[in-house]
């Protein structure tokens, strides 16, 4: 068994005189320094060709809701042709540097079922630094759901005011998947199935 | 790079005049079955952060049990566990021996001469432990780079006796009057007492300083700072009965050492942390602005995931960038990449690591194994 001792290691003392600075009384209830905000900036789930396909198969479309975007880009194959859904940041507080926070998303995302009529809309998206998620609220439910879980290979910066992550996989949520199916009238969204991958680059501002 | 060098050996001189208690701890590091080891060429050591040392070393433990084949993952504590100084180590068979590095700082300096075995195949360090996040004089994320790999999450906390001059909440203004010495009694920063308020910190290769003074917006301390203190030490004779300290303590080793751990030079029990001991003195932690560093009684305390976001802390693996998806070199990925890389990473994925995460304090992240 492995035991370990209070370490004493005591380095020379540096710079250990107190001295009288000039008194600059701060209340104790004074303002912090505010943490960070989100202003500007975008983020894109980009969605591979194969699987926008198998939704198509069950007469089902998604379509990007103003403000948000979507881009087709061809590639040699399945997998590496994309449709790209890009939603404005609008706001919140996530910090990629310390995983805390969220980041507000605007835009919308259509799901359509040709086959039963039906219309179903994702709005109030959120990359949530907390837990790893992309939540959103689907039809204007009391509650937001986990659309997808944020997975795959992982990466971060952290610039001059400027923060980036990406995601190679956005692994779809049970509650998600069921709430779709059921406002669709389908069964094609299944849990944990792979969306495709998310990449964010926004702007903080300290205030 | 030259200057990160003489900070490192300054501080080795420094080290060389510390006090020595000998206790019955073993040396490092230490093997599946507990017993020190020196690490084969081939095997994959780390040194550095002292805020996550015994996380790793217990980490490293779980890992080389539960795998009896392939590199075993082996970490250096930030100082001698045997006698508390900074001496001369081989990180590996086949390495010359350099001075241990304690902290962040200094293991990346060492790490960044990139050493390697008397053979020329490996490196004498694969990754070091770090409890701060990339600063501008790391090496770029690219080529000839290096990658820090998010392990989980830390806070830092302000530590301050039981019985204090000191409030029990301070704001980051606060806290950053006090380090740059603008303020210097207790009664300036919302106490009622007029002492004078004696600001410590760890030693400057101390990746916890680092991130404390980034959250507090404070580049240099001011002169009314001391220095002397090894991190995440209540038991600092310089702390005893002293009303009038404070000092920056990692929030995942507190809970550490007050709720999982044995009193020091006493033999942990089963249900108690292998690596380490309670050495939180008469410390408790402080909130800062207006928020709770902990959450939580007893065992079940955990770092309050809502704790003022500045002082929330990302700990890491730094490692040697490369050119993979994800940008840890590929003979590394099986120990740190995601969970759901393509190459799972066991600490980001194994039930034991994740236990091993809450049991020394610190948060899990979904996010473990995220490049930066």
């Amino acid at each position: 068994m492995h035991l370990t001792i209070g370490r004493r290691a005591r380095l020379t003392v540096l710079g250990a005189g107190l001295i009288t600075a000039a008194a600059v009384a701060l209340s104790a209830t004074g303002p912090a320094l505010a943490d960070t905000t989100d202003t500007g900036g975008t983020a894109t789930i980009t969605i591979p060709r194969s699987y926008i396909v198998h939704l198509a198969k069950s007469g089902v479309v998604l379509l990007a809701g103003a403000p948000s975007t979507s881009s087709y880009t061809a590639g040699p194959g399945n997998f590496s042709s994309t449709d790209a859904y890009t939603l404005p940041v609008t706001g919140g507080n996530g910090e990629v540097s310390n995983f805390y926070g969220t980041v507000d998303l605007g835009g919308t995302l259509v799901v359509i079922s040709a086959a039963h009529s039906q219309t179903a809309t994702i709005t109030d998206l959120k990359i949530n630094f907390f837990n790893g998620t992309l939540t959103g609220v689907i039809d204007g439910a009391a509650r937001p759901v986990t659309i997808a879980y944020i997975s795959g290979n992982l990466s971060s910066s952290t610039g001059t005011g400027t923060e980036t992550f990406t995601a190679t996989q956005l692994a779809f949520g049970a509650r998600a998947a069921a709430a779709l199916n059921t406002a669709l009238g389908t069964t094609v969204f299944a849990r944990a199935t792979n969306l495709g991958s998310l990449s964010t680059t926004y702007d903080v501002t300290v205030s | 790079m030259r200057k990160l060098m003489k900070i490192a050996a300054s501080a080795a001189v420094l080290a060389s005049a510390v006090t020595l208690i000998a206790g019955p701890a073993l040396a490092d590091p230490v093997n599946g079955s507990g017993s020190p080891v020196t690490p084969k060429e081939t095997d994959v050591v780390s040194v550095g952060s002292d805020t996550s040392e015994y996380l790793v070393d217990q980490l490293a433990f779980d890992y080389n049990k539960s795998h009896s084949t392939g590199p075993r993952l082996y970490s250096w504590d930030a100082v001698n566990p045997v006698t508390g100084l900074t001496d001369n180590i081989k990180t590996k068979f086949g390495c010359t021996a350099i001075v241990r590095p304690n902290g962040a700082t200094a293991g990346l300096t060492a790490f960044y001469a990139n050493a390697k075995t008397s053979d020329g195949k490996h490196y004498c360090i694969d990754y070091v432990r770090s409890a701060r996040g990339r600063s501008s004089t790391d090496p770029a994320k690219g080529p000839g780079g290096v990658t820090f790999v998010a392990l989980a999450k830390d806070a830092i906390s302000y530590a301050a006796n039981a019985t204090t001059n000191a409030p029990h909440n301070l704001t980051t203004a606060q806290l950053n009057a006090i380090y740059t010495c603008t303020a210097t009694a207790w009664n300036q920063v919302g106490g009622t007492s007029t002492d004078t308020i004696q600001a410590f910190l760890p030693q400057t290769g101390s990746g916890l300083r680092t991130s404390f003074l980034k959250a507090i917006g404070v580049a240099t301390p001011g002169s009314c700072v001391n220095s002397s203190v090894q991190q995440n030490e209540g038991t600092d004779p310089q702390f005893k009965g002293n009303a009038d300290a404070l000092v920056p303590y990692s929030v995942a080793k507190y809970i550490s050492q007050r709720y999982h751990s044995a009193k020091c030079g006493v033999k942990p029990t089963a249900t108690q942390n292998r690596f380490g001991c309670d050495e939180h003195g008469a410390f408790i932690l402080n909130s800062v602005n207006g928020t709770k560093p902990t959450t939580g009684t007893g065992t079940g305390t955990t770092i309050n995931p809502l704790f003022s976001a500045k002082f929330i802390n990302a700990i890491y693996d730094v490692v040697r960038w490369a050119q993979t998806r994800d940008n840890i070199p590929a003979y590394l990925e099986p120990f740190f990449a995601s969970a759901f890389a393509t190459t799972r990473g066991w600490i980001c994925s194994n039930t034991t690591a994740r236990q091993d995460l809450i049991n020394y304090g610190f948060l899990p992240t979904p996010f473990c194994g995220t490049g930066s």
